[in-house]
């Protein structure tokens, strides 16, 4: 860069560091601005000439009430009467009309010297299912040459749903969005036709409102009007080195149609309350079947003459209510909407839940004769979790069930029975003598300029967007002097306890100016956008954690009472990262007459966190459809459109400093008497690093057929991801650190995605919609590292630290479970496992050799089947969703199935049936199940109360709804819900690992709601 | 009048928009700045971090006292130490049974650890030693005052490579920083030749260097200073017979010499003085890691070896493993009258007994200061009570109330948890935390004359000082002299003084076994007799993967 670019840089980020710590204020100023220009143009002119006329429904000729006429140009209008009718003085006789009304679409008259102009408005129900948003604005549906699945929020599942990610689970082929057990704080799991990355971005892209990268977390799904997901290459290589794990877009409601014209203000108030409860636990032993199993295996067993279920010890019912209220309207050149979402929700677990507030401003404001239109939308979430501790149903499964949950002689553990062993805690004392509290501050703005240069260039606009987003996370654990798990309790003394904070923030600001030109040449219809995106994150956090309290008054609140701070054992941390990412991107839309349609768009796009050689990638995408219909005739067919587009889309690496060789401190080095903190090297540097890089390229056809009876979508993908990402081992010496990360392996997915949409009935009073979506799924690992073969994912302690779960080899499926093959138990009681010759043989005989795959962790196909019903009033809706083909580790299983453990724990009440087997536990094919299952995921039942014709209220709707109704499957876990990453450690999930079911798992929630619409 | 107000403010704000397009379209610069770490770029500035620096060369002995790497692989593969099975507890996926029954495979994470460990102290001292090397070059630092610290770097890295040559052999020998070789090669294809190239290569670089080293003891504690030298040089020849197939005896002598006649180190009046809490400074210690709770993290035998219901017999902060034991035979050298002549009273023997105090066995024994080296018998509360393990299996004739006994019934499925004897040679500080405060002896003087009484007798039989320095050593652990010495007296002396202290495995190869080609290959119990190819470890897995120009050990590892 030269030296005046330098400068201009400098200048450039100083503006947007300045514009970082005073975002909220300019927001603020920018929509007083929003608000002035507003007043400015309420001017008023002379009449001159009279037209009247009846406004009425294009559709079956009904008057229509309230319709706004409008002047264009002016604020001059009026609105129709009880039976459509209007008048109005219009300044000229070359003025034109423009005629709004909700749900229908405006439209422009020239009055050309009438008197009389009766008006047909066009229900814009057909227009808004057929637009779909895109990267960079909307398109017609017909026009698109892409992957795109839109959902509308009449389509979002129901009942109790607290995440945007839950409102389309099933709606949309190739998109599988897994919530595993029931956590009411963890956020579902999203992917994306399969895996396509190891290391970086697993999940689709969030775009909310033009906000790159948002959160979805800092949406309440009240606020949400559609989900649009950019499936394949081609529609998603306008997002560059994000967009190959796809893109979610999600546009939120406004108020109102956009455009000259006044609409009423409306409230809208939606709230539920429900019930949540355990769907599915682990059955273990009772205290009475504990002591039989011990008799008929003659193991010794601690009885300690209680009998405890500890998972209802632990657990509760859940008690949720979620209140939404919102505001919309506005007139001739505003209109807006305010809405605030409160929710309130405990876990199953006890102790544990959330409570959210959530509130969302969307403003438009247009000026300068409708040229200039601004739009300010912000939104804020504050949320306080309790989370609860997930260890506590593990060892709810182990403790022994005949131990008493207090017992006297127990003072220095809280009075909380506790049993010397190793990894055995009492479950109800983690959660009565522990906290693990959050709290959540999210904030986003954005700010949108868009102008019309209709006097200049006709067809030629520009926009400016500047958005923020900001999310700070406050988590608190503290651990009592009495608490053995991480306090260090024990039955003769007090633990030292321990206090933990972690707080982190992140920023990420994006700036974005884009250009559009549209016209129209003959027959053909062309839309282009160029643009430029600068988009730049901080993320920023701090922890401490000390313990060795005297006082347990204070827990996590002042860590200055933990000794450990003055005897130099506590520690502390910080870490800051920065990441920008820069593109320049443009598309062309051709069209043809309506039948030939042709998409092209390229983004040049760089991350900091490339290496040094590798900054700038290019991507791209094209694609071209036909309407055969418009070429043939078919009788019974209305629209039959195939397409074909090829993309390549990125994915940026996954952290900040991954390409550089840099040093941290070590272990302290002891000099002259004094120790010194040490510094060594925690990486290798890698100035090649650079993005995975997905190819992907998608056949499809789009149809609609009996009067639009049946409509559909058929699909089928390849997709080649190259250049993945992977921290690999290199020789140590010569490098200075064991693993470097490198672009080493590639992915290839294939499947079909097919959805169908079928009306059975279609009538004034009743209604029956069918929609089905089916998808398969292949991910073949065709290139890795080397050759050969690695094996990971441990089972864990305690004694199986080195027993993989999982094999990772170039050129076989994902996710191959991998180990023994069971082959029953001995006489002697001990395992058999099949050898390569396939002999019984015990396990010290086994070796990597006779080891086979025993299972795949990521499912074959998925279906959804939605059903909507109405019948006058009433409305019925179904959803039954099922995954097929998948595999999984059952933890549970390999670790508590062993007759021989009620020495140490408890065991799964399946045991009994393998009372004779003395072994240790030992992984095989035993504990790898077949997970496939449906499940009944949704019902509900509407009542909408016909109200008079004076009533204030305008619509009155009440509901019942259950959410998990029924699981039909052969796993014998908690969940067979597909687990697309290995979780064992949280911060650090590993894709590379499906189908393991980790004992941390949450119990299955299942829900009921009952809920209240009301509008005004 | 008003809209042509409009029109020119639409017009600037188009213009405006277009502006903005443009003048951002030229930022396109994205340097990635580091905030939280340092990097080459910015470190390596002021005298401080020069120091800190030299520190990272001594990172890898902060895991000398750990467990999964070097040292355990040393220990559980001799007669010294055992990591039984219980139950679903510490099966590691067979690793520990393998390292005991000289069945290791070469993917082992164990073995790979150690390597990685090694040759990190190798990385990192070729790194430091082109730092110094530049600043000199710059002229920021002056030759002389580099002198020093190249020369440390230096030995300490042949320290890592004697290490490296012990454990496996026919190892790369890299010496660069920059430029270094992607995918270096041993050595020679040939292992013993490639061998002695390492050995030559310890013995040249600490001959060169030595005379630039600190004499000064106390101000060199926990580094090299010109006796550590003298040590490695010692235990290189020590050994040299194996590594190279040529003894050098007399080489030993004039080491060991050169240490003894510093007059800088003597025996501690007790033998357990070297082994407790605060043991920095012993007279005996020449290289020690100079453990710290807080500090110097990393020795967690307390962890390693306790009984998990044993936490209240010293008021633990964390639960313990219940992993490390001795071997039967081995507590047995040092009560059996036989082996081991002296004074004789009650000892703990070998057998559990039942659920009564004590729980073990009494016999008449030997009584031997460094008995101290374990934990044998009930174990109780700092307050007294009689500490009980409420899941005892009914195979445990002890029953819950906790007894150690030295006997060991299974390595695997089901090792008895109360079986073996601890490791309680480092003394555990009550109400400690996972990590120890005592300082562990790399290089001990105690062990400089029992390597010069082996390498006088190795040359002659009836040597009169070797005879006098082995009873010096067994006088202070109040156990009669020998009156004379044969190997097998000699081999049982080193264990019963340098327990735990690393040397196992390489004493054990340096003597010639009754069944197999050595001591080390010898069948004892859970063992059969091992090829003596097993006298090496494979190179590792990861290794040879990551390096195509590496080869193999020979020998079958694939197991």
């Amino acid at each position: 860069m030269t030296g005046k670019g330098l400068r201009l840089h400098n200048c450039i980020s100083a503006f947007i560091q300045e514009r970082r710590y005073t975002l909220r204020k300019r927001l603020l100023n920018a929509g007083l601005a929003a608000l002035v220009i507003f007043a400015f143009s309420a001017g008023q002119a002379l009449a001159q000439v009279q037209v009247s006329g009846t406004v009425t429904d294009a559709g079956d000729g009904q008057p229509l009430t309230g319709v706004n006429i409008v002047v264009k140009g002016t604020t001059i209008g009026t609105s129709t009467d009880i039976d459509g009718n209007y008048e109005l003085n219009v300044p000229s006789a070359q003025d034109t009309l423009v005629a709004s009304f909700i749900g229908y679409i405006s439209q422009q008259i020239p009055v050309n010297g009438r008197n009389t102009i009766n008006i047909d408005l066009q229900s814009d129900v057909q227009q808004f299912e057929d637009v779909v948003v895109v990267g960079y604005g909307t398109q017609e549906k017909q026009q698109i040459t892409g992957s795109v699945s839109s959902v509308k929020s009449e389509d979002f599942v129901t009942g109790n749903v607290n995440s945007a990610g839950e409102l389309i689970q099933g709606k949309v082929p190739g998109l599988t969005i897994a919530s595993s057990g029931g956590d009411p704080n963890s956020s579902p799991t999203i992917r994306l036709r399969g895996i396509s990355s190891f290391a970086s971005a697993q999940e689709p892209l969030v775009v909310v409102d033009g906000i790159i990268g948002a959160s979805l977390d800092n949406l309440d799904p009240n606020d949400i009007a559609s989900i649009d997901v950019l499936k394949d290459a081609s529609a998603s290589a306008i997002y560059g080195t994000r967009g190959a794990a796809g893109v979610i877009v999600v546009t939120t409601k406004s108020g109102g149609g956009s455009g000259p014209g006044a609409t009423q203000t409306q409230v809208n108030y939606n709230g539920s309350v429900s019930m949540v409860g355990v769907a599915n636990r682990l059955d273990v032993l009772s205290g009475q079947q504990f002591r039989a199993l011990s008799e008929e295996t003659g193991t010794a067993i601690n009885d300690l003459g209680a009998n405890t279920d500890w998972f209802e010890e632990i657990t509760q019912t859940g008690y949720n209510h979620i209140h939404n209220l919102a505001l919309s309207g506005g007139d001739a050149n505003t209109n807006y909407r305010i809405s605030g979402n409160f929710r309130d929700n405990t876990g199953i677990q006890r102790q544990t839940g959330f409570n959210q507030i959530n509130g969302r401003i969307n403003l438009n404001q247009r000026a300068l004769d409708d040229k200039l239109s601004l739009t300010l939308n912000l939104a804020s979430t504050n949320r306080e979790e309790q989370r609860g501790f997930d260890s506590a149903f593990r060892y709810a499964a182990t403790f022994n069930p005949t131990a008493p949950v207090m017992s006297d002689g127990f003072e220095n553990t809280g009075g909380f029975t506790e049993i010397a062993s190793f990894d055995v805690f009492n479950p109800v004392a983690i959660i009565e003598t522990a906290e693990h509290d959050a709290t959540e501050k999210r904030f986003n703005g954005a700010l949108r300029a868009d102008y019309e240069f209709e006097d200049l260039v006709p067809g030629l606009s520009a926009s400016a967007f500047y958005s923020l987003e900001t999310e700070t996370e406050e988590v608190n654990l503290f651990y009592a002097q009495t608490n053995k798990f991480t306090g260090g309790a024990t039955k003769s003394s007090l633990g030292p306890g321990l206090a933990q904070r972690f707080i982190n923030s992140d920023e990420s600001e994006l700036f974005e100016a884009t250009v559009s030109y549209n016209t129209d040449i003959s027959d053909l219809r062309l839309e282009t956008i160029a643009g430029y995106s600068y988009n730049d994150f901080l993320e920023t956090g701090t922890s401490a954690q000390g313990g060795d309290f005297i006082s347990d008054a204070v827990g996590f609140n002042n860590l200055g009472f933990a000794q450990d701070f003055s005897q130099g054992e506590g520690t502390v941390g910080s870490y800051k990262n920065t990441h920008k990412i820069i593109g320049f991107f443009g598309r062309a839309n051709l069209n043809w007459d309506d039948t030939y349609f042709l998409n092209a768009s390229v983004r040049r796009e760089g991350s900091s966190r490339f290496g040094e050689n590798e900054k700038f990638g290019t991507f791209w995408s094209t694609g071209g459809g036909v309407e055969l219909t418009n070429i043939f005739e078919i009788d019974f067919m209305s629209q039959l459109k195939a397409r074909a587009s090829y993309g390549v889309t990125g994915n940026d690496a996954p952290f900040s400093g991954i390409s550089k060789l840099r040093f941290a401190p070590g272990g302290n080095f002891f000099v002259g008497g004094n120790f010194v903190q040490s510094f060594g090297p925690v990486s290798n540097p890698n100035p090649d690093l650079k993005w995975e890089e997905n190819h992907e390229y998608t056949v499809g056809l789009d149809f609609s057929m009996f009067n639009s009876r049946l409509n559909g979508t058929v699909e089928y993908y390849e997709k080649t991801t190259k250049d993945l990402l992977f921290e690999v081992q290199v020789p140590v010496p010569p490098n200075l650190y064991p693993t470097r990360w490198e672009n080493v392996g590639e992915l290839e997915n294939n499947g079909f995605d097919a959805s169908l949409d079928y009306a059975f009935i279609q009538s004034n009073e009743m209604n029956w919609n069918s929609g089905f979506t089916f998808s398969t799924f292949n991910t073949v690992l065709s290139r890795f590292v080397s050759g050969d073969e690695i094996f990971i994912a441990n089972a864990g302690s305690p004694g199986q630290n080195s027993t993989p779960l999982i094999r990772v080899k170039e050129g076989e499926p994902l996710g191959q479970i991998w180990g023994p093959e069971f082959a029953g138990i001995g006489d002697d009681g001990e395992w058999r496992f099949f050898d390569a010759d396939g002999n019984r043989v015990k396990i010290d005989e086994i070796t990597r050799d006779d080891e086979k795959v025993i299972g795949n962790g990521l499912p074959d196909f998925s279906i959804g089947w939605t059903n909507n019903f109405n019948y006058k009033n009433w409305d019925v809706s179904t959803f039954i969703r099922g995954v097929f083909g998948h595999d999984q580790v059952n933890t549970f299983s390999l670790f508590y199935e062993v007759p021989s453990s009620i020495s140490t724990w408890n065991v799964l009440e399946s045991a009994q049936q393998i009372s004779n087997l003395t072994s240790p536990p030992t992984f095989s094919s035993f504990n790898v199940e077949d997970a496939s299952f449906v499940r009944f995921q949704n019902a509900s039942i509407g009542y909408t109360v016909p109200l008079p014709e004076n009533s204030q209220i305008s619509r009155l709707r009440l509901s019942v709804s259950g959410n998990n109704l029924l699981t039909l499957t052969g796993y014998d876990g908690i969940d067979p819900e597909v687990s697309f990453e290995d979780d064992v450690d949280p911060n650090n999930p590993n894709p590379l690992a499906p189908g393991i079911e980790r004992r941390n798992n949450w119990f299955t929630a299942r829900s009921f709601t009952f809920g209240v619409n009301l509008e005004f | 009048m008003f809209s042509d107000k409009m029109n020119k403010l639409s017009r600037y704000v188009g213009l405006l928009l277009l502006t903005v397009v443009f003048t951002l379209g030229s930022c396109t610069d994205l340097t990635e700045t580091v905030d939280d770490q340092v990097t080459s770029e910015n470190f390596f500035q002021t005298d401080q971090e020069f120091v800190s620096a030299l520190g990272d060369a001594y990172g890898p002995l902060s895991r000398w006292g750990g467990h999964n790497g070097n040292s355990s692989n040393n220990e559980i593969s001799t007669d010294e130490m055992i990591v039984t099975q219980k139950g679903a507890d510490w099966e590691d996926g067979g690793v520990w049974i393998r390292m005991k029954r000289h069945t290791f495979a070469y993917d082992d994470p164990n073995i790979n650890n150690a390597w990685l460990d090694l040759y990190s102290g190798v990385n990192n001292c070729n790194r430091l030693i082109f730092q110094f090397e530049s600043l000199v070059e710059e002229g920021t630092v002056s030759q002389e005052d580099a002198a020093g610290f190249i020369a440390e770097l230096k030995v300490l890295r042949a320290f890592y490579y004697l290490q490296l040559l012990d454990n496996f052999g026919n190892v790369p020998i890299i010496t660069q920083f920059e430029g270094a070789d992607e995918n270096p090669s041993q050595p020679s294809q040939n292992f013993q030749e490639g061998r002695t190239a390492v050995f030559n290569f310890v013995e040249d670089e600490v001959t060169a260097n030595m005379d630039q080293l600190s004499e000064d003891v106390g101000s060199t504690y926990g580094r090299v200073n010109k006796w550590v030298a003298h040590m490695i040089l010692a235990k290189l020849y020590l050994n040299a017979e194996v590594y190279t197939g040529t003894e050098r005896w007399s080489d030993v002598v004039t080491q060991a010499n050169a240490i003894i006649d510093s007059g800088n180190f003597s025996m501690a009046a007790n033998y357990e003085d070297n082994f407790v809490v605060n043991n920095e400074g012993s007279p005996e210690f020449i290289f020690a890691v100079p453990y710290d709770q807080v500090f110097l993290q990393g020795f967690n035998m307390v962890m390693m070896t306790n009984h998990v219901a044993a936490q209240s017999m010293f008021e633990l902060q964390a639960q313990p493993w219940n992993g490390y034991a001795t071997m039967e035979e081995f507590y047995r050298s040092y009560i059996d009258p036989q082996q081991n002549p002296g004074p004789q009273g009650t000892v703990f023997g070998i057998e559990p007994t039942s659920e009564e105090t004590p729980g073990v066995e009494e016999v008449q024994g030997t009584l031997d200061d460094r008995l101290s080296n374990f934990i044998v018998g009930p174990a109780f509360s700092t307050s007294g009570e009689r500490i009980s393990d409420d899941g005892a299996t009914a195979a445990d004739p002890n029953g819950a109330p906790i007894s150690f006994h030295p006997q060991i019934f299974n390595l695997e499925p089901n090792g008895l948890r109360q079986a073996g004897a601890r490791v309680g040679k480092f003394k555990f500080e009550i109400g400690a935390t996972s990590n120890m405060n005592n300082d562990f002896p790399i290089y001990r003087y105690t062990d400089v004359l029992l390597m010069k009484a082996e390498a006088l007798w190795r040359m002659d039989n009836s040597d009169a000082e070797a005879l006098r320095l082995v009873n010096m050593v067994r006088n202070r652990a109040g156990v009669d002299d020998f009156n004379s010495l044969t190997a097998d007296r000699l081999l049982a002396e080193r264990g019963r003084e340098m327990f735990y202290e690393i040397f196992r495995r390489q004493d054990l190869i340096r003597f010639e076994g009754d069944e197999g080609a050595t001591e080390f290959n010898d069948s004892w119990k859970f063992k059969q007799t091992s090829p003596d190819w097993r006298n090496v470890f494979p190179i590792p897995r990861d290794q040879l993967e990551a390096n195509n120009n590496l080869v193999q050990n020979p020998g079958d590892y694939q197991g």
